[in-house]
């Protein structure tokens, strides 16, 4: 039996966990080489994507093939603020975010008029569709071969190697999006979204506006994934119309699954999944990461359906049930 | 006026190939609420199949037909050990599964086969008729007698035989069709592996007319899905309409809005499904769907 008290101090335990994984992930940097810190960068622009992912699919139960598109038009308008406009970074993650932004509601209005395969589908074809769209006007978007931005430079003075740099600045991003995506699921937006997800009707008598509701889900991951685009133009310094395909869509949906729809931790975990198959399968085949994701995601779905993020809970349960 | 026809009629030949996968969307579709998105990527696999089998020296026509086996036979096995387990959770579940099994089918292709593309040989001696100013290709042909042949084997299989029954009874009610003694679950799977099937003969066709390559179906899904989307989802015929109304489109568009091209003509499928959705949503052939409240 778990006394108050002692639930009490679990909770007081686990309000320590956030701030300590910061202050890891704030020293990392200067532990590892420097492409551990690229590949941990990745592993942070993936994660605010999957957060994404998290209230748009997670919550509010709209499936979306185009969260990798989502961040290639974050990562675009960024790189065309900054290389073709002359702006400065600060001001085209503004803009890119806000245009994210925008367009996840606008696909959300369509959407929210529409059942899931319509939605699935009408995602399917921003998704192909965006490659042939960039390379439709190469004056603006540098046509097939991308566009070449400047690198971050660290400040003069400053102890920091622009790795360094460009990893702190990739998580503060996902710090920023991991705390919006907690706020809006642990407050009133978020009951909504899983309300509206459980039972549309019901949440409809209750008073929430359903399309509105979605579409606003869908602006929200828009958001994130224009954050997560804006850290990968600091991070890669380079786009081009392949960096966003299909497979990297699907890639997120997998690292969702596999790392828990339900919350912000199984996205980090996912994220992690994401990035860091591939490092150990490519050894084999560039493709055999995708394989393993197909197989994992089929594999979570049907035997762990909370995914990763569940198996700590699911320990803590059964501790709980059998004290030591 | 004589290449508006022609432009038609190879928009005909293309939109054989999409209600060739239509169908198999279709199948499986009205009988399970799925919609398969990996049907194009097992369509690429059991292609892919057929081409390694006539490398490997068996004559095209056998070769072929192995790989419209191996078709049915993955999509027999998919229901089996994969969709099944799915069918009874939430139903997002299994759609995200089918994602799994696109992924799974995609990147095995190309880890064993390589993303380069290779070359699938014709099905039939090339040949070209002149028929009031068209030129119509043996090739071109030979995909509208197989959508034909298609289309009227598929009738006559719902229509007029006990299995069909079996088919249509499952679909409409499955509680009422298992009270009955129909079979629900080996049902399912048969619709499953017809629509394997028909996956292959459709990726067979465009290989054929194009290439082999581990992405090939990822444009042709969506022109497939938009298909559907306008033959009313759940209708067989409807499916060989809208794939065949699409692959007109979407020539034409190609060919005479110079704004789009031909890099630019998948927004086709997505104006058509938007314009569908606000239009007439149930498409051209489905049935409103009633629910009550």
């Amino acid at each position: 039996m778990t006394t108050s008290s002692q639930r009490k101090s679990r909770r007081g335990l686990s309000r320590f966990v956030g701030p300590a994984l910061v202050a890891v992930a704030l020293v990392t940097p200067f532990l590892v080489p420097p492409y551990r810190n690229y590949d941990f960068s990745i592993m942070f622009v993936y994660g605010a994507a999957i957060l994404g992912l998290t209230l748009l699919t997670g919550a509010s139960g709209q499936v979306s093939l185009a969260q990798g598109t989502f961040i290639g038009m974050g990562a675009y308008t960024t790189a065309i603020a900054v290389v073709k406009l002359g702006a400065p970074l600060w001001v085209g993650a503004l803009v890119a975010v806000a245009s994210t932004t925008v367009i996840g509601f606008a696909v959300g209005l369509l959407a929210s008029r529409l059942n899931g395969l319509y939605l699935a589908l009408l995602t399917l074809a921003l998704a192909i569709v965006f490659a042939p769209v960039v390379k439709r006007f190469p004056e603006e978007t540098g046509g097939a071969s991308g566009l070449l931005i400047p690198p971050a430079r660290v400040p003069e003075g400053w102890p920091l190697a622009d790795d360094q740099l460009h990893y702190l600045i990739a998580l503060a991003m996902l710090v920023l999006a991991w705390s919006l995506t907690r706020g809006i699921l642990t407050g009133r937006p978020g009951r909504a979204l899983y309300a509206c997800q459980d039972n549309p009707l019901a949440a409809a008598a209750m008073g929430v506006n359903v399309p509105l509701t979605r579409a606003v889900a869908f602006a929200w991951s828009g958001a994130l994934a224009g954050l997560a685009g804006v850290a990968y133009v600091v991070v890669v310094g380079f786009v081009s119309p392949e960096s966003f395909p299909l497979l990297l869509s699907v890639a997120f949906l997998t690292g969702l699954v596999v790392g828990g729809t339900h919350s912000p931790w199984g996205a980090l975990l996912g994220a992690a999944y994401v990035q860091f198959v591939p490092l150990y399968t490519g050894r084999i085949s560039d493709s055999m990461a995708g394989v393993v994701y197909g197989i994992s995601l089929v594999v979570v779905l049907l035997l762990l359906p909370g995914g990763l993020a569940s198996v700590a809970k699911r320990l803590r349960r059964r501790r709980a049930r059998n004290p030591a | 006026m004589t290449a508006f026809l022609q432009q038609i009629f190879s928009g005909v030949a293309t939109g054989a190939i999409y209600a060739s996968i239509g169908i198999a969307l279709v199948l499986i579709f009205r009988s399970t609420g799925i919609a398969n998105f990996a049907q194009g990527e097992m369509a690429m696999f059991s292609t892919y199949i057929a081409w390694q089998l006539s490398v490997w020296g068996i004559p095209l026509a056998v070769a072929a037909l192995g790989g419209v086996v191996f078709g049915v036979a993955l999509g027999i096995l998919t229901e089996r050990f994969v969709v099944r387990r799915a069918e009874t959770g939430p139903h997002l579940n299994a759609v995200i599964l089918t994602f799994g099994l696109f992924l799974i089918f995609n990147q095995s292709a190309a880890v064993i086969w390589h993303s380069t593309s290779q070359r699938f040989p014709s099905l039939v001696a090339d040949h070209m008729w002149k028929v009031a100013g068209i030129h119509v290709s043996s090739g071109l042909l030979l995909m509208l007698a197989v959508l034909v042949v298609e289309s009227a084997g598929i009738y006559v299989l719902l229509q007029r035989t006990r299995i069909g029954l079996w088919m249509r009874a499952s679909a409409a009610n499955p509680e009422s069709a298992a009270l009955v003694g129909i079979d629900v679950q080996k049902v399912l799977m048969l619709g499953w592996g017809l629509a394997g099937g028909f996956g292959a003969i459709g990726g067979i066709l465009i290989a054929s007319r194009t290439f082999l390559e581990p992405n090939m179906m990822s444009g042709v899904l969506l022109y497939a899905f938009a298909a559907i989307v306008l033959g009313g989802l759940t209708s067989v015929f409807g499916a060989v309409v809208g794939g065949l109304s699409i692959g007109v489109l979407e020539n034409l568009v190609g060919t005479y809005v110079s704004a789009l091209g031909p890099d630019l003509k998948a927004v086709v499928p997505l104006a058509v499904v938007v314009l569908v959705l606000l239009v007439r949503p149930t498409g051209l052939f489905g049935v409103p769907e009633r629910a009550r409240v």
